[in-house]
């Protein structure tokens, strides 16, 4: 029998070995963007022939032409709204497909979870021309709404089958002893199974967020006035024909990560209240 | 657009049509690169606000990134919704008139006297079998550029005039530190996976006196003109002084920023420089091709009307437009590439661009990079020929075979 | 209907359909109608389009040709070895991709799950590779692997017995190289979700497991796994899909290069399309792909059941 102090001990010895094990793991998985950052502290074009570790002139002067010569505001807004009205829709139209998948038993189940992923699985490419001519003839092209919707049949496959995995490992009972209350399917969905699945909601609001704020493929092909440009298009754009400016570029990657962050930092906390702790089982 | 009211005005309007297109309210629709972007893309806005100015007709532009255009450009052709107005180049125009794209403008050009208006030689590479199916804009070559500071401090006076001299200054001019990294190359030399390749080898099979195909459209990958051209990039790559896998955009970059001596390019690379590396941009200095014969490149922006617009008179009024005079004399100021326009190029802009002259003097001799008689196969064929470029530089694989497996490739694809 | 019709019997149809949308059939398709109409409009009709086109002849450079149905695309798929090539460095890159971003994020979500103090910014440093876009990831992976002035190769002269290379134009590292860059981008997505799934298991069962004094492998091997059975195998399969489609990595970094050693499928298919300009063939491509990435999510899928119900289990 270990003795109490002995235990202690041991967790000591776990936190410092876990603590040594985050250090390590995040100083490799942030090397890339630390090297991001010292792209976009360095004068434009100086980036290839970096060969120190630190940033031999340091400057601020890329995130200032970000700012002033190239509209990275208004980028930055489009993304803002499309990715909070499509991670939003894809949420509550992902879930409840989840949910009804989890819960009502009935034939073809099986194949629209396979059909719904199998949308994925085209490449991009093989899709595009049919895709603009949809767009075109249902005079979705250069709207917010047709990004919206885009960005929604992205979000959506993945939202299904993580909400439907989320509530499975939600006993039904709950919500039977809800319906015995008099509560109706609906309400017992909205207020029962919701706030228990929330720990996963917020992952798929994350996913969401950040899937619509990358997306290329919807952006590029079926924005054409740049007054509806979103920042991922922006980003892209500093990749010129004729060079490619790495500087302004990360300087503008770095930016473009800050609204995620935020999104991040107020969900995560959502991640973290794990409802099914506790009473529920 | 669609009402026949309309169209019956449009009619009248063609019968009446001014040299810039009198009726009002038209809306055209212009598939752009880099709208936003200082440089080009001012000059492009100044040209969309100088056309609504003199037309009252309004146009839309659609925004592309470089890196997108061409994409954007079938996407839109094969889902037939191309805008009127269409930037497109040698290599893809072909590809372009097959797909039933482009309105032929030779009509137009004679009634409007546009003809006299573009230098010699400038309506060449945009013509095919007599029909011209677009308006040039901008032009560029490659010719030889290197940094006069570090030739001097190498001991040379005059740069590089014969591709010997040019691997020969190459190796002077390569700096190693202790550890025998490269810290400066001596020149640059595109060897990625990536179009500019090609027009690396079919620069040097020039020098050596050839070209990628005779002059009924044969492939002659495997002359020995191109071998040698090959043989010679092997040499500078195998001598270590050009960045190895490099893409050309990074290149640039690097020999901009100081990091390599010589390079062979195009202008855009001294309004680079004066901006971004003003302190040395004194060094940098431009001469001719470092080989006899014509240097490679031609027009890379031109103006089209597609075969499907419903407003031909305003889209052609834009293309007059961009060729006025007044568009053309301002376009130096915004851009560095070489305009098309007779004089456009006043003397005051050239004495204040010295570097420009090589350039100008070869913007009309120059090779173009798509192969006369396979203009529409240019994305076909750069790839092989790239593949075999560094089958050679990389694996090692003798030039004369992995050339003649390219000609056989090339053969297979894309005879006539 | 109109509006006067409905005011006739104020109430009952509101009434009706309330209780029809709330319960039974009507609830079911309130719940799954939304998300499968957006899916079905935005890309099963491109889809079935793009099955139409791969048996027609839509080739931009013979525009003539277009119109002419028939299997030729299929029958010239069969014999292509490109295509066949392709499938299999895709099934690769996809491979290691998902293994590499489950391990990373396996570990990373175990380490960061109990954390207290700074807990959102060790949490936040792991999230971080997710919000830079693949076109940047792309182009800071490159300048970092670059044989001569990468910084990669710049540490490894501090590393004994490792010496630098050019990684993306080496035969023998560009495909890795490649699979790393995707790993660093991807693998947060598997761990917000490995995350949320390790907050749904109930603390009990830890508790137990204490009691029984069950090791820290123990404790993985018969509680966390289990429990995140089912969360892990739908990031397996997004991974998967995810590593199979993967596109601006490997498109910027080599271009398919060198001489095709990382040649995937989704290169192939835009290739096709946009270098041959043969639209049908590159829409047989993406059918391949279809059918290829169903294949292998399928067979994913049936291990995982009959392991689970193998054990007694059931997904």
């Amino acid at each position: 029998m270990t003795s109490p102090r002995r235990r202690r001990l041991d967790s000591v010895a776990g936190q410092v070995f876990k603590a040594a094990g985050i250090v390590a793991l995040g100083i490799a998985v942030l090397f890339p963007i630390y090297w991001m950052a010292v792209i976009a502290l360095t004068p434009t074009g100086f980036s290839r022939s970096l060969t120190s570790l630190v940033p031999a002139e340091v400057t601020l002067e890329n995130f200032v032409t970000l700012f002033t010569e190239r509209p990275m505001l208004r980028w930055l807004w489009n993304s803002i709204i499309v990715a909070a009205a499509s991670s939003f829709l894809s949420l509550a139209f992902g879930t409840s497909c989840g949910y009804a998948l989890s819960r009502l038993r009935f034939r073809g189940a099986g194949l629209v979870l396979i059909l719904v992923l199998a949308t994925q699985m085209m490449p991009a490419t093989s899709i595009v021309v049919p895709l603009y001519i949809l767009f075109r003839d249902f005079g979705l092209l250069d709207t917010m709404q047709g990004m919206v919707l885009g960005h929604v049949s992205l979000v959506a496959p993945l939202a299904i089958w993580m909400a439907k995995g989320f509530f499975d490992s939600i006993p039904a009972d709950l919500e039977g002893a809800a319906r015995i209350d008099g509560c109706t399917r609906l309400s017992a969905y909205w207020h029962v199974a919701l706030p228990l699945a929330m720990p996963g909601l917020a992952a798929i609001f994350i996913y969401g967020f950040v899937t619509s704020w990358h997306d290329f493929l919807f952006a590029k092909t079926l924005i054409n006035s740049q007054a509806l440009w979103t920042a991922a298009t922006g980003i892209s754009s500093f990749r010129g024909e004729y060079f490619t400016l790495h500087e302004l570029q990360m300087a503008a990657a770095l930016t473009f990560a800050l609204p995620v962050v935020i999104v991040f930092l107020v969900m995560q906390r959502r991640i973290v209240s794990g409802a099914l702790s506790g009473s529920v089982r | 657009m669609k009402s026949p009211i309309k169209s019956a005005l449009l009619a009248g309007a063609v019968a009446l049509a001014t040299p810039f297109g009198a009726h009002a309210q038209d809306e055209i629709s212009f598939l752009v690169i880099d709208y936003e972007a200082p440089g080009m893309g001012d000059w492009w806005q100044l040209l969309v606000s100088t056309y609504e100015a003199n037309t009252g007709n309004t146009v839309v532009p659609r925004n592309t990134p470089a890196r997108e255009y061409y994409e954007q450009l079938l996407i839109q052709a094969a889902s037939g919704t191309g805008a009127d107005i269409l930037i497109v180049n040698p290599n893809n125009l072909g590809e372009m008139l097959a797909a039933g794209q482009l309105m032929p403008l030779n009509d137009l050009i004679a009634d409007s006297g546009l003809e006299e208006r573009i230098v010699d030689g400038g309506w060449d590479s945009l013509t095919v079998d007599g029909t011209t199916y677009a308006l040039p804009i901008t032009g560029r070559t490659l010719e030889l550029i290197y940094n006069s500071c570090y030739l001097e401090e190498a001991g040379f006076t005059e740069p590089p005039s014969t591709p010997q001299e040019f691997l020969d200054y190459a190796k002077a001019l390569t700096i190693t530190d202790e550890s025998g990294r490269v810290t400066r190359y001596g020149a640059n030399m595109v060897n990625a996976n990536e179009d500019p390749t090609y027009e690396m080898l079919l620069m040097w099979s020039i020098a050596f006196g050839g070209s990628y195909a005779d002059e009924n459209g044969n492939f002659t990958l495997d002359s020995q003109p191109v071998i040698d051209g090959l043989n010679h990039m092997k040499a500078l790559y195998d001598a270590g002084v050009v960045p190895k896998g490099m893409t050309e955009t990074d290149q640039r970059s690097l020999f901009a920023t100081g990091g390599t001596a010589m390079t062979i390019d195009g202008q855009w690379q001294f309004p680079f420089i004066e901006e971004n590396n003003p302190d040395n941009f004194d060094c940098y200095k431009s001469a001719s091709h470092p080989w006899d014969g014509p240097g490679t490149g031609g027009v890379n922006m031109a103006l089209a009307i597609n075969a499907a617009t419903d407003a031909p008179e305003a889209a052609f009024a834009f293309l007059e437009t961009a060729a006025s005079e007044e568009m053309q004399s301002a376009f130096s100021d915004h851009s560095p590439y070489i305009p098309y326009g007779v004089g456009a190029l006043t003397d005051e802009q050239r004495a204040a661009r010295p570097y420009l002259e090589p350039w100008i003097a070869s913007s009309g001799t120059a090779h173009p990079v798509a192969i006369p008689g396979h203009a529409d196969q240019f994305n076909e064929i750069w790839p092989i020929v790239v593949d075999a470029i560094l089958l050679t530089l990389r694996d090692g694989v003798p030039a004369e075979e992995s050339l003649a497996q390219a000609q056989t490739r090339l053969e297979e694809c894309c005879s006539n | 209907m109109t509006r006067a019709q409905r005011r006739k019997r104020p109430g009952t149809l509101p009434g009706r359909f309330g209780r029809l949308m709330t319960e039974g059939p009507g609830f079911a398709l309130l719940m799954l109608a939304p998300a499968l109409l957006v899916l079905g409009f935005v890309i099963g009709l491109p889809m079935v389009k793009a099955l139409m086109l791969s048996f027609d002849t839509i080739a931009l450079r013979r525009p003539a040709a277009a119109g002419t149905y028939g299997l030729h695309n299929y029958v010239r798929l069969l014999s292509d070895p490109d295509a066949w090539g392709a499938v299999l460095r895709s099934a690769l890159y996809m491979l290691g991709t998902v293994a590499g971003s489950i391990a990373l994020a396996l570990s990373a979500a175990l380490l960061t799950r109990r954390v207290v103090r700074f807990r959102a910014l060790s949490r936040l440093a792991f999230l971080l590779p997710w919000t830079v876009p693949a076109v940047v990831t792309a182009l800071v992976w490159g300048v970092m692997y670059d044989g001569n002035f990468g910084v990669i190769n710049r540490l490894l002269d501090h590393i004994p017995f490792i010496t630098g290379r050019d990684w993306l134009i080496d035969r023998q590292t560009a495909l890795p190289a490649l699979i790393l860059a995707q790993v660093w981008n991807e693998f947060p997505v598997a761990y917000i979700f490995f995350l949320a799934g390790l907050h749904s298991i109930p603390d009990e069962l830890y508790e137990a497991a204490k009691i029984d004094r069950a090791g820290a492998f123990a404790q993985f091997r018969f509680i966390t796994l289990p429990q995140l059975r089912y969360i892990i195998a739908v990031i397996v399969i997004l991974l998967m899909i995810m590593g199979f489609k993967s596109f601006p990595i490997v498109y910027i970094l080599t271009g398919g290069g060198p001489a095709g050693a990382t040649e995937t499928l989704t290169v192939l298919t835009y290739n096709t399309a946009f270098r041959t300009l043969d639209f049908s063939y590159s829409a047989t491509l993406g059918i391949l792909a279809v059918l290829v990435s169903l294949v292998l999510v399928l067979g994913y899928l049936r291990v995982m059941t009959r392991a689970d119900t193998g054990k007694g289990g059931a997904v």
